[in-house]
């Protein structure tokens, strides 16, 4: 059990790495179950899709950011008074968000996302992400791990989306591709679940896979340093077997 | 009176068992799945969310009756929502902090996460873009919080059991808990037969 540890962080290259975790080893919505709703029920097309991950970047990453610097400034708010400042900021950021996505995509899209457009406010990125970062009071370790956080559950939405999209009535981005087979029950809530889980237990299993692969390499690694290091010292010393 | 009962009784029966907050809608899912197993710490969690969503139905009601007509309500609606729900989560904390401190050592834990949440937040935005009556968006309010009491039931059963079985290491834990949920909400589809409104 030591031996393994050791190895792991043995170069450091996971901690240094560990601010872009959020793309895939604990994406929000496929690994670490954060924020479900939207994907399972609204992520209907990938237009939704897109649209839904382009406000969740825009409001969570000023959150975050924000929420780590106020508390390296303001010590005396007392805690409880933390989630609703952070709600304030998220719904106050809503307002550019649906100006912007009735720019790009036509205005009725407000109407396809519904409710889970301003549900997005709610976010549990933020509370889980707002706490980490205050500690250790670097806002742009914060900033760069909520983006990272919220480009993993876009492009998780866009896979979720285009996948019940074409099973679902057979175009994409409304073009039309296959319009013979297709299963209206993808569209519905329960379909969206049920494609969700499997897609969860698919990167569960990739990330068992990565994980075992790093560990072989970095036991390679650290196997061959200490081979060319015993070489460096036998030549040193004079010791002419080679 | 008439009409104020049956508003009230239909909206509250068509949210515990139709528009289910968790299983028709999926709100609140990712705090299911890591409620604690045991039967004290869940139902405190869920009365609480009854509490909280009756309440802010409630007020929510009274705030969107006079901004009902205005030309950009659905950006406006968001935020007023959210101020009128942190102002019953700021009062509940002080009063209960200074007045009864028996509850607040019980709920001091669960009160931020049951107060900012996806099915709270989500009854009051569907109760006001369907124009409904006063009564109804009550019932609809403790239909709604039932319902989410309900579904920790049985999802926090169910979880129980699956802890028993043998799942393959790729499905265990989450992935398997959303299958179940799907599954219910297929059942739930049976009694609907088309796609609520969004």
């Amino acid at each position: 059990m030591e031996k393994r540890k050791k190895v792991i962080t043995a170069l450091g290259l996971r901690k240094n790495l560990a601010v872009f975790n959020g793309i895939f080893f604990k994406n929000p919505v496929l690994v670490t179950g954060l924020v479900i709703a939207p994907a399972a029920v609204a992520a209907n097309s990938l237009k939704a899709a897109l649209a839904l991950a382009i406000v969740a970047i825009i409001v969570t990453v000023p959150t975050v950011t924000i929420a780590s610097v106020l508390s390296r400034y303001f010590k005396n708010i007392p805690e409880f008074l933390n989630p609703v400042i952070y709600v304030l900021i998220s719904a106050f950021l809503l307002i550019p968000s649906f100006f912007l996505i009735r720019a790009i995509f036509n205005p009725s899209i407000i109407n396809t996302i519904g409710i889970y457009g301003p549900l997005l406010a709610f976010n549990s990125m933020i509370f889980s992400r707002a706490k980490k970062y205050p500690l250790k009071k670097h806002p742009a370790k914060a900033a760069l791990d909520s983006l990272s956080y919220s480009l993993g559950f876009g492009l998780s939405m866009c896979i979720v989306g285009s996948i019940r999209e074409i099973l679902g009535a057979g175009t994409i981005w409304g073009v039309v591709i296959n319009p013979n087979v297709t299963f209206f029950g993808f569209l519905m809530p329960f379909g969206g679940c049920i494609t969700v889980a499997f897609l969860a237990a698919f990167a569960r299993q990739a990330v068992i896979i990565i994980n075992r692969i790093l560990r072989r390499v970095m036991i390679m690694y650290r196997w061959l340093k200490r081979k060319h290091n015993r070489k460096k010292e036998a030549v040193w010393k004079g010791n002419g077997a080679f | 009176m008439v009409k104020m009962l049956a508003d009230f009784f239909t909206l509250m029966v068509t949210a515990i068992f139709v528009e289910n907050a968790v299983l028709s809608r999926g709100l609140g899912m990712s705090r299911m799945i890591r409620l604690p197993l045991n039967s004290k710490d869940r139902t405190r969690f869920s009365v609480l969310v009854l509490i909280i969503t009756t309440i802010s139905s409630v007020l929510c009601w009274w705030i969107h009756h006079f901004i009902r007509e205005s030309e950009y309500i659905y950006l406006i609606r968001p935020i007023l929502f959210i101020v009128c729900i942190s102002v019953i989560y700021i009062s509940i904390w002080i009063i209960c902090k200074k007045y009864i401190p028996k509850i607040f050592e019980v709920i001091k834990k669960d009160l931020a996460v049951a107060t900012f949440n996806c099915a709270v937040f989500g009854t009051v935005l569907i109760g006001a873009q369907t124009g409904i009556s006063f009564w109804g968006m009550l019932g609809f309010g403790i239909g709604s919080g039932i319902g989410y009491l309900l579904a920790v039931l049985l999802v926090c059963q169910v979880r129980r059991r699956l802890q028993l079985c043998d799942v393959p290491k790729a499905f265990d834990g989450f992935p398997i808990t959303l299958v179940y949920i799907g599954l219910l909400s297929l059942a739930l589809y049976g009694l609907i037969g088309h796609q609520l409104p969004m």
